[in-house]
């Protein structure tokens, strides 16, 4: 499917569901690494994609952990 | 020979389906906006407002991943030897940016505000300009009833 949308152009809805899939992934990453150090809030979050290789691609958030009140 | 005829049906073709695709897009985009046009507030930042009444936030993201047709690749090719505007990427890159916001704001439709907007842009794919990625990201806020 992605072969043929490259083709004839348009949207990739499988790759961006697994993007966003992954991001998902990312996100409950940098929580978890949060909470391990004892924070419990973060702020300024950040997310990127980067293309590391055909065919695969690196998906990371990044933001302040913080302990509020 | 073969070769050269194929690669110039395969360019006229996806010219006329490419700009039949991008077309329905942008009315789809158009449509999607104007539903839209009434959410209340949204912004890059977060200084001006008083958000001390904020009940719950919350992190929402919205993307979109475009593949270009085979005549974009090659007319943005062209192009980039002899250098200039490349028109028919612009509108690409407009077609994933706008859908990226357009899935935050749907994920933040209730909120009361959207907040800290970021936007991120990436290529993808092993051919170059062949896929982009559109990320939109930032912070919905429900107030206190």
């Amino acid at each position: 499917m992605a072969g043929f949308k490259n083709v004839f152009g348009g949207e990739l809805k499988g790759y961006s569901e697994l993007l966003e899939e992954s991001r998902q992934e990312a996100i409950e990453r940098m929580k978890e690494q949060a909470a391990h150090i004892g924070a419990n809030a973060i702020l300024n979050v950040r997310l990127a994609t980067s293309s590391v290789a055909p065919g695969a691609a690196e998906v990371f958030a990044y933001g302040t952990a913080v302990k509020v009140g | 020979m073969i070769d050269l005829i194929i690669i110039i049906i395969v360019l006229t073709v996806t010219y006329f389906t490419g700009t039949l695709i991008e077309k329905r897009h942008f009315k789809k985009i158009r449509a999607r906006e104007h539903a839209l046009m009434s959410q209340p507030y949204i912004s890059d930042q977060a200084r001006d407002e008083d958000f001390s009444d904020a009940e719950r936030v919350e992190l929402v993201v919205g993307s979109c991943v475009i593949a270009a047709d085979r005549f974009k690749v090659f007319f943005g090719g062209l192009i980039s030897i002899f250098g200039g505007n490349i028109s028919a990427y612009e509108t690409l890159t407009d077609r994933a940016r706008r859908q990226a916001i357009l899935n935050m704001r749907e994920q933040a439709s209730d909120a009361d505000a959207l907040v800290c907007t970021r936007l991120q842009f990436s290529e993808l794919g092993a051919r170059r300009g062949g896929q982009v990625e559109a990320i939109a990201y930032g912070t919905a806020i429900y107030r206190r009833k």
